[in-house]
């Protein structure tokens, strides 16, 4: 094993410096292109091609994103649509779970809901919210249901993938090692069931922020949906782009922060030893 | 035979069960929000097998088809197009990366800004909406082509169109597909949303103006409308998906 590793050492060294410089081409390629495309937008509105009455320039949108930015109104609104998408995944990551190791691990329950899964999965979480919106009013309770409703599956789905996925041999061996249920589950099952359940949990994640969204841009929940519905209902379209932009921003720091606890938990797994 | 029946037994009672528990519950229901589910259903019937298949059914299907069509097509074609081009696809990522993290709905009220109300703005804002999926699984499709089987078509002098059609997108296919799985629910989601917010038929205003007007019946026969519409496109996008990947599934059993 050791011996394998340093004669590969220097070969594997190379080509990581090797793909390492050409990332941090590629990084800077990726900034230049947003600075390009920045650009193209500022010039198209002063040369007249985007009318600034329907698509207001960069300068303006993201001067009038600093400008909220210093409002605790602005936060308000950021927090609660964060707020509602993470309480829904808490209660999703709960859900799932239990279902998960009911239709992981008991046969008659798995048949018995499979329809009702089935059925239940394709349904688009929208569908409900005039329901919603019915029964609950614009409140937070109907935007957790909905939330719940809409992000449970993904998890669901890598949940039971992962228990189903579980080595029977490795666990007859921990069973013949006398391991116990301690060291079992911490050893086999959790780095079994974690990459699945990361996978599934960054799916539901962003279906939570979207499904928040759009229960407060049609429904009228506060947040920052609401915020984009009344900016264009005032015409306020500086303030319609600036929270178009925080809602973008907001959605890749979900990815972000996925991507930074991926990386310590599933330091051993192939798919993030490979990035590097 | 006996062992099909059996499992068809296990699978249907909780849903018959259930839809039984919910038909005898509310039959003599006088609750302002939860009608009979006799009446819910013959609503339903009214509404979506008669009088409103023309005028509302059909234009969100159309749209929905149109945009999901356009989405997927755009969609390969550039993913393609930057799976192969290392060079604008480092240009295009922040940017890229900005628009497929943006919750899609946001982009209704732009695009009520930007084209108004009506069909063409639904559909765009489908395409603007639920192409990403589709987009990135192509690029990645295209790019986790093997070393040697680019190499091989190299040296076998494959044109362009050859490489494209017999080695690249082939390999390509399960992430496409599973790409344009997203696109689909995500083009559902939108269709829906615009209708809801920008547009003055389809399925998606009719439910959101039934609830404004506490025509309650109505909104549970549109909402049931709505889940049976996800629930068959979903079914009949699998189907022809194994259809397409069979020949995948098939060399990955040996």
């Amino acid at each position: 094993m050791t011996a394998v590793q340093e004669t590969s050492a220097p070969a594997g060294q190379a080509r990581r410096t090797r793909r390492g410089a050409a990332r941090n081409n590629d990084w800077l390629l990726g900034i230049v292109g947003v600075i390009a495309a920045l650009l193209i937008w500022e010039l198209a509105g002063r040369a007249g091609l985007l009318s600034q009455e329907v698509i207001p320039g960069p300068l303006t949108v993201l001067a009038r994103l600093g400008e909220l930015a210093t409002t605790p109104a602005f936060w308000l609104n950021v927090w609660a649509t964060l707020q509602s998408a993470l309480l829904g995944l808490v209660t999703v990551l709960v859900i799932a779970s239990v279902l998960a190791l009911l239709i992981g691990l008991v046969p008659a329950f798995r048949e018995s809901t499979w329809f009702l899964v089935e059925f239940l999965k394709p349904i688009p979480p929208i569908a409900l919210i005039p329901l919603g919106l019915l029964l609950w009013g614009p409140s937070l309770t109907m935007k957790l249901t909905l939330i719940t409703f809409g992000a449970l599956w993904p998890l669901l789905t890598q949940l039971v993938y992962g228990i189903r996925e579980t080595d029977k041999t490795v666990l007859d061996m921990s069973k013949s090692y006398r391991l116990g249920w301690w060291l079992t589950t911490t050893r086999i099952i959790v780095p079994t069931l974690l990459p699945y359940a990361l996978t599934g949990l960054r799916i539901s994640a962003s279906i939570a922020v979207v499904v928040a969204v759009v229960t407060e841009l049609v429904g009228g929940a506060r947040g920052m949906g609401q915020a984009i519905a009344v900016a264009q209902v005032n015409n306020n379209l500086p303030t319609l782009y600036a929270y178009v932009v925080a809602a973008g921003l907001l959605g890749i720091l979900v990815n972000l922060a996925f991507m930074v606890t991926e990386r310590p938990l599933l330091f051993w797994h192939p798919s993030v030893r490979e990035r590097g | 035979m006996t062992h099909t029946l059996k499992l068809f037994a296990l699978r249907a009672w909780l849903p018959v069960l259930l839809v039984a528990i919910w038909w005898f519950a509310s039959r003599g229901s006088t609750s302002l929000y939860f009608p009979p589910l006799s009446q819910i259903m013959s609503i339903f019937a009214e509404d979506w097998l008669g009088r409103r298949v023309v005028s509302d059914l059909l234009p969100t299907l159309g749209k929905l088809l149109i945009g999901f069509g356009l989405s997927v097509v755009l969609g390969i074609l550039l993913g393609v197009f930057l799976g192969l081009n290392r060079w604008a696809r480092s240009l295009v990522e922040y940017i890229v990366l900005f628009f497929r993290s943006l919750p899609p709905p946001v982009l209704v009220p732009v695009g009520v800004v930007i084209i108004g109300i009506g069909a063409a703005m639904n559909i765009f804002i489908v395409v603007l909406g639920a192409i990403w999926p589709t987009l990135m699984g192509t690029i990645d499709g295209v790019r986790s082509l093997d070393l040697v089987q680019r190499d091989m078509a190299k040296s076998y002098r494959l044109t362009v169109w050859q490489r494209l059609m017999y080695v690249i997108l082939p390999n390509a296919g399960p992430q496409i597909l599973a790409g344009m799985r997203t696109t689909l629910q995500l083009s559902i989601i939108l269709v829906v949303v615009a209708e809801m917010l920008a547009s003055t038929n389809g399925v998606g205003h009719y439910v959101l103006a039934s609830q404004q007007t506490f025509a309650v019946t109505e909104t549970w026969a549109g909402t049931l409308l709505l889940g049976v519409i996800g629930y068959l496109t979903t079914l009949v996008f699998v189907s022809i998906e194994r259809r397409v990947l069979r020949w995948q599934r098939g060399s990955g059993q040996e």
